[in-house]
């Protein structure tokens, strides 16, 4: 299921953002974050730490956001991802030191 | 284009959620054995780019549509589900709820995970396929 989706995502993704007229810098970064992607589903076998995927993934993003020939709107929908991103490697990292189950409380629905 | 975010959110969570941790390094405090520091790491990290995501919508800065709306909160009660089963509210003086994993685990380090949890984190996973929909949408 995981493959098949990713695989779509993999598919899909770049003739998507070809068709918004966006730059050959997201052309390039994509297969890399796909390339990241893969990387982690290795992780599923190697089980080796999600960390540096994470990363690579953020470095993606970062790139993206500075690539001035997009659209400030795109630019923004990008930084909004880096910082979802940035929020949840602090707390993965946090959790290697030391976890707190306690901190998961209910998530309320957006309106 | 907005969906982008969504993108990158829903990479993220396919990462956190298919991520293992490494068989040798040391367990983070609080953590009964390596599956509990795993699942948590996971939760903790998806919860933290779900309320990330929940405060640039409320602070204005991103108005996802009923579609995205409708993705974003079944991959939340998915992730709800998720935690009851792991952890739930704090009871009895202890992090988590009487009959939860992470308290299963307190009583006996060497319990299995439950397929209950293995279920309800899969949903969460499942639930990511919703990505393809909105994809084919914005194409």
């Amino acid at each position: 299921m995981l493959l098949t989706i990713l695989t779509l995502i993999s598919t899909l993704l770049p003739a998507v953002l070809k068709g918004f007229g966006v730059s050959s810098s997201i052309d390039n970064l994509i297969p890399a974050m796909i390339t990241a992607l893969g990387q982690i589903i290795t992780g599923i076998q190697t089980k080796t730490p999600v960390a540096s995927s994470l990363t690579a993934l953020q470095t993606a993003l970062t790139a993206l956001q500075a690539d001035t020939s997009l659209s400030p709107v795109i630019l923004g929908d990008i930084s909004e991802g880096v910082n979802d991103l940035q929020a949840a490697i602090a707390a993965y990292q946090k959790a290697q030191i030391a976890i707190d189950p306690s901190s998961l409380q209910p998530l309320s629905e957006i309106v | 284009m907005k969906r982008f975010t969504l993108f990158a959110s829903l990479m993220l969570a396919i990462s956190l959620f298919v991520g293992c941790k490494a068989a040798n390094t040391p367990l983070p405090a609080n953590a009964i054995n390596a599956t509990d520091a795993r699942i948590s790491a996971n939760l903790e990290a998806a919860h933290a780019a779900v309320v990330n995501y929940q405060s640039n919508v409320v602070a204005g800065k991103h108005t996802p549509d009923a579609t995205e709306k409708a993705v974003v909160n079944k991959f939340i009660a998915s992730l709800n589900a998720a935690d009851r089963i792991y952890c739930g509210a704090p009871a009895q003086g202890q992090p988590c709820a009487v009959g939860s994993y992470h308290a299963l685990l307190v009583a006996n380090p060497a319990a299995g995970e439950p397929q209950q949890l293995i279920d309800a984190m899969l949903a969460v996973t499942q639930n990511l396929s919703a990505i393809q929909t909105l994809v084919q949408e914005v194409k």
